[in-house]
């Protein structure tokens, strides 16, 4: 991109965006400060599809070995050499410390798409054809009920790329029993509108350069002495291969610095042109949900990522639940876009949120809970060991984990195919975010019930389960961090 | 281990120090694997072989800037006052250095480096550019021009870059950066955007060395390339004033006039202050034991709240001395009487009067306590018993080069119980002799332990005594034990049968020590190169190892380290291109 004379905030970004960055970046959100709080809250961030992650891409390609309990294993992610899955790849690398790879943890329904597991461990369902659910409620309506939701501006955002039709829009995964009917909650498909209603305003004026488009300009324009330096043949290889890895690192910081550094509430700028480009249109959502956070509009936000048919590309559509399909009964490892543009989007996600400092020295990230996690575990509508990953926790989940679950020795159900491993309830992981973010039995106690969730075992040789029934209430070992 | 604890207290360190002794003196066909757990065994033997003095270059690595270096040359490009503004911002680079050795030096931007080099450059362009006195200094008469004429900035860009890059900028150079001012919309956003340029461009952060390609191979470096090696080697800054102006007038073409450069460099704030980091590397005194853990009973009425700190500038007193005032030979400086302690608590640890701060031969200690090994950093132990393993390792690994190799955990969890002596029974000397007793202990101990036997005369805190006392719980002596330090330490060579009884006679046999001085020769080359040697190093390190066990001062040999043919050339580069791959 060929520039003359003085550059506009947008244009400044635009141009580098196009030039040097792997990741699009925050043309809109421009950086001055988060809103100052001395002791930020502990937020909850999700963020969900409604496939699922391919063994052969997942499960198989990790292995915890270090015994950290009965049925449970663990390693650490940052003393794995290359990438912790085919999924979980280099995209990730410095956030090792900060998460958590969870195996093992099973839904014991049937569901069909868009009913509860991610966030309600039941088979409340979208259409309601299947009888009524067990179980209505989401965490993050429970935690929206709490003081964790009442005390911010948004309760609780729900947002969801969509723009066209039943398919395209997407239904919320969140659930709540209103008036003794269980009802999926709505969910916001408009960037623009949602913006609007978050921050009033979608444009804002070009007053100059800010700190970190300074910093972004910069290294753009200094790149290229490192590379006339590399190409010098007075240098060796073995110092090319330095300069080398000092672009890559000028790069990596240029873009987390557009990726939502000191993100500024009083003008929060404009958002990215998404009407010919879709990929803009989830980043301006990702955008959002961070600076939602940062200026303290909410402290729960649930991202679906949640396209029947895929959007990701207008001119050339494919479709994540027919190619999830393809898959069931075969070995062979194709990756779908989709799941490589959702692992693309989750990587940005959590570098946003790990790119705004708060006023405790921690970041978003850090001062979040952060769950990723899907409908269906494995792509073919059998929650055993469903993908999760958590990230940040507040100091209430332990982190830089690869934890398994999964029961030696592995049991294994005829229904529809093999599978592998079986481990502990899946509910634990939600009452494990639901007691970290404040709340205790009686706050998720729901119609008389004790514990949080279904606890349906319709398979057989489930007899190991008994003992998790009894109480309903026990945080995750191992990954909780509290007493 | 409970047992381990009660027999030997500070147990946890014996430990860790019997973990890190699991057998072998590594030596030059150590197996690779073995290196990449206890870091690089010294490459070369101590002959230092050298059959062709001085011609071959340096080798051809491009080195970043250590945080110290950078800093330096922020402070030179900026100014003092404007350096004392920005300095807090520089503790946001990764902390690095030589750290026990060289290969503690990572020489890579990572993500963490290249962000605090780039927010750093953010501080101080935001502080310098605001401020109408610092943009007076930096930009003279331009300064209180709000849209900073072009020619004005290019000036600015040729002044500050010199410093930077420490050699004049090339007119495309100059354009480059200026540009920058143009394309971040002039004014002071513009301004700021130039100077952060400046300071993360490559030639502020690493030592780029491109010279004269010769004809033979390797590079003839330029007059500004060889002023900026000694620079930072012997300042670990940029090149002074008048170490720069020799560089424009060509002055630096003979070994005669580097080695002037060096003398007088060393003898500046900055070149003391190089010396006295390099000592306190070559001590490891950031990672000496303190005393707080010691019980009440043991010290006997001795506050050593502090202790250590004291010990460690009593250390530096007599070597700066040593060095600049005294033109102290190395077997002087192991055999040494003379002490610098300025307390009465310390001066009653070594035997010797409270030196008044300002004799520069200190005073003499009235015990057999001579050099290194007399002192703290040598005797303490952290606990309430002598250590004479940390003793022997001690000297092993830092005044011999000695590699230990790490420890076979499974062989020491296996031993039974029977290898602990009781406290009560039996003296320090026996208990460790019987502790280290298993075949896979001893190939490393056996060199180890005699050393830490000699210095059996002084207890954990350094304090002469006659006899070893023995403490319970509850601070009542249980038993006594006399005191045996006769040894034979083979310190050169296994087999050498020279037998010593005190601390001095120790003393007298490392400043005597080829191998103690080879390995001095050693520290001083991977300290001052961030690099560990190899045989092309040979030459230079038999330099200064000639020097030094010939007698020569100190500071001569140091700097004959520097002062060599080889500072003027870079050797070629160490293989293809990348585009050739």
């Amino acid at each position: 991109m060929a520039l003359t004379g003085p550059l506009s905030r947008r244009q400044l970004l635009v141009g580098a965006s196009g030039a040097t960055l792997a990741l699009p970046f925050l043309p809109s959100l421009l950086p001055k400060a988060a809103r100052g709080q001395d002791d930020p809250p502990l937020r909850f961030m999700a963020i969900i599809d409604r496939y699922g992650q391919f063994p052969q891409h997942w499960d198989d390609q990790m292995e915890a070995t270090n015994p950290a309990g009965e049925h449970i294993l663990t390693r650490r992610l940052t003393d794995i050499n290359g990438p912790i899955n085919a999924v979980i790849d280099g995209r990730f690398d410095d956030l090792r410390s900060k998460m958590t790879v969870v195996q093992g943890l099973d839904v014991l329904v049937i569901p069909g798409h868009n009913r509860s597991a991610p966030l309600c461990a039941s088979k409340a369902d979208a259409r309601m054809d299947s009888g009524p659910p067990d179980f209505g409620y989401s965490i993050d309506t429970i935690l929206e009920e709490s003081a964790v939701g009442q005390n911010s501006v948004v309760p609780a955002l729900r947002i969801c790329p969509g723009r066209g039709g039943r398919y395209d829009r997407g239904i919320s995964y969140s659930w709540n029993t209103i008036g003794g009917e269980v009802t999926n909650l709505p969910i916001k498909h408009s960037d623009v509108d949602t913006f609007d209603e978050l921050f009033g305003q979608t444009q804002a004026p070009d007053t100059g350069l800010s700190p970190a488009e300074r910093q972004a300009l910069v290294i753009d324009r200094v790149l290229p002495e490192y590379n006339a330096l590399m190409a010098d043949r007075r240098i060796g290889r073995a110092d090319q291969q330095r300069l080398d890895q000092h672009v890559t690192a000028l790069r990596d910081v240029q873009t987390r610095i557009q990726a939502g550094q000191a993100l500024t509430c009083d003008d929060p700028g404009v958002l990215r042109p998404a009407e010919n480009d879709t990929r803009n249109w989830y980043y301006n959502f990702m955008d959002m949900a961070v600076l939602a956070f940062a200026c303290q509009m909410t402290n729960i936000c649930v991202i679906n990522v949640n396209h029947f048919k895929t959007t990701i590309d207008d001119h050339n559509r494919s479709e994540w639940h027919g190619g999830t399909h393809d898959l069931e009964d075969s070995s062979a490892a194709r990756k779908l876009p989709e799941v490589e543009f959702e692992a693309t989007l989750v990587s940005y996600l959590l570098h946003a949120m790990d790119g705004v400092t708060e006023a405790n020295g921690k970041t978003i990230l850090d001062n979040s809970i952060t769950l990723w996690s899907n409908e269906q575990a494995r792509g073919i509508h059998q929650l055993y060991s469903m993908p999760v990953v958590v990230a940040g926790g507040g100091g209430k989940l332990n982190t830089d984990l690869l934890i398994d679950y999964r029961q030696r020795p592995f049991r294994y159900t005829a229904n529809r195919r093999d599978f592998g491993a079986v481990g502990r309830p899946y509910n634990e992981l939600l009452i494990t975010i639901m007691q970290a973010m404040g709340l205790g039995p009686e706050d998720y106690r729901r119609e008389g019930r004790d514990g949080f969730g279904d606890y349906i075992a319709p398979y057989r040789n489930l007899d190991y389960w008994e003992s998790y029934l009894t109480n309903k209430n026990t945080p995750l070992p191992v990954l909780s961090n509290f007493a | 281990m409970r047992q381990l604890r009660q027999y030997f207290p500070g147990g946890w360190a014996l430990l860790g120090l019997l973990l890190g002794c699991q057998g072998l003196i590594v030596g030059d066909d150590a197996p690779a694997e073995r290196e990449q757990e206890i870091g690089p065994p010294p490459l070369i033997d101590n002959t230092f072989a050298c059959a062709e003095p001085s011609a071959e270059g340096l080798p051809a690595e491009l080195r970043r800037l250590s945080s110290r270096e950078l800093e330096h040359t922020l402070e030179d490009t900026l100014g003092r006052s404007v350096f004392r503004d920005v300095e807090a911002s520089l503790e946001r680079f990764p902390a690095d250095g030589i750290f026990g050795g060289a290969e503690s030096f990572q020489n890579a931007y990572t993500y963490d480096r290249a962000k605090a080099s780039v927010d750093i450059a953010s501080a101080i362009a935001d502080t310098v550019v605001d401020s109408a006195d610092y943009r007076t200094e930096l930009l003279g008469n331009c300064a209180g021009e709000a849209d900073v004429a072009v020619d004005c900035v290019r000036s600015f860009v040729s002044n500050v870059g010199k410093t930077l890059f420490r050699r004049p900028l090339a007119d495309a150079e100059i354009d480059t950066y200026s540009s920058i001012y143009e394309e971040a919309g002039r004014g002071n956003d513009g301004l700021k955007a130039t100077l952060m340029g400046l300071l993360v461009s490559p030639h502020t952060l690493y030592h780029v060395e491109r010279g004269v390609e010769l004809e033979t191979a390797g590079l003839r470096l330029t007059d500004y390339e060889v002023a900026a090696r000694i620079g930072y080697q012997v300042t670990e800054g940029p090149p002074d004033a008048e170490l720069f102006a020799a560089a424009v007038a060509g002055e630096l073409t003979t070994v005669e006039a580097v080695r002037a450069q060096v003398h007088r460099l060393l003898d500046t704030e900055r070149g003391r202050a190089r010396m006295a980091n390099f000592f306190a590397y070559w001590f490891d005194l950031d990672y000496r034991p303190g005393f707080s853990q010691t019980s009440e009973a043991f010290r006997g009425g001795l506050d050593v709240r502090g202790l250590e700190t004291e010990a460690n500038a009593e250390l530096e007193q007599f070597l700066e001395h040593a060095v600049f005032d005294n033109r102290t030979s190395f077997e002087a400086l192991m055999t040494s009487p003379y002490f610098f302690a300025e307390s009465d608590r310390l001066a009653s640890i070594y035997g010797a009067p409270v030196w008044d701060g300002e004799a520069s031969e200190g005073t003499l200690t009235r015990e057999s306590r001579r050099g290194i090994l007399g002192r703290l950093v040598v005797l303490g132990s952290g606990h309430d018993e002598s250590d004479p393993i940390l003793r022997g390792v001690f000297v092993r690994q830092r005044l011999l080069c000695d590699v230990l190799n790490p420890p076979d955990a499974v062989a020491l969890s296996q031993r039974s119980d029977q290898v602990i002596l009781d406290p009560e029974e039996s003296p320090k000397r026996e208990r460790v002799a019987r502790f280290t007793q298993p075949a896979e202990c001893m190939a490393c101990h056996s060199l180890i332990n005699p050393i830490g036997f000699a210095l059996e005369d002084y207890d954990g805190l350094g304090r002469y005594r006659t006899e070893e006392t023995v403490f319970d719980d509850s601070g009542e002596i249980i038993a006594t034990h006399p005191i045996d330090a006769e040894t034979q330490p083979e310190l050169d060579d296994p087999g050498d049968e020279r037998t010593v009884a005190s601390l001095d006679e120790l003393s007298a046999l490392l400043g005597a020590s080829d191998k103690a001085s080879a390995c001095l020769s050693r520290h001083w080359f991977r300290y001052s190169t961030y690099r560990n040697e190899t045989v092309s190093d040979s030459c230079q390190l038999r330099e200064v190892h000639d020097a030094l066990r010939g007698g020569d001062s100190l500071i001569d040999a140091f700097v004959a380290s520097i002062a060599q043919p080889r500072i003027f050339y870079r050797q070629s580069d160490d293989g293809p291109s990348m585009e050739e791959n």
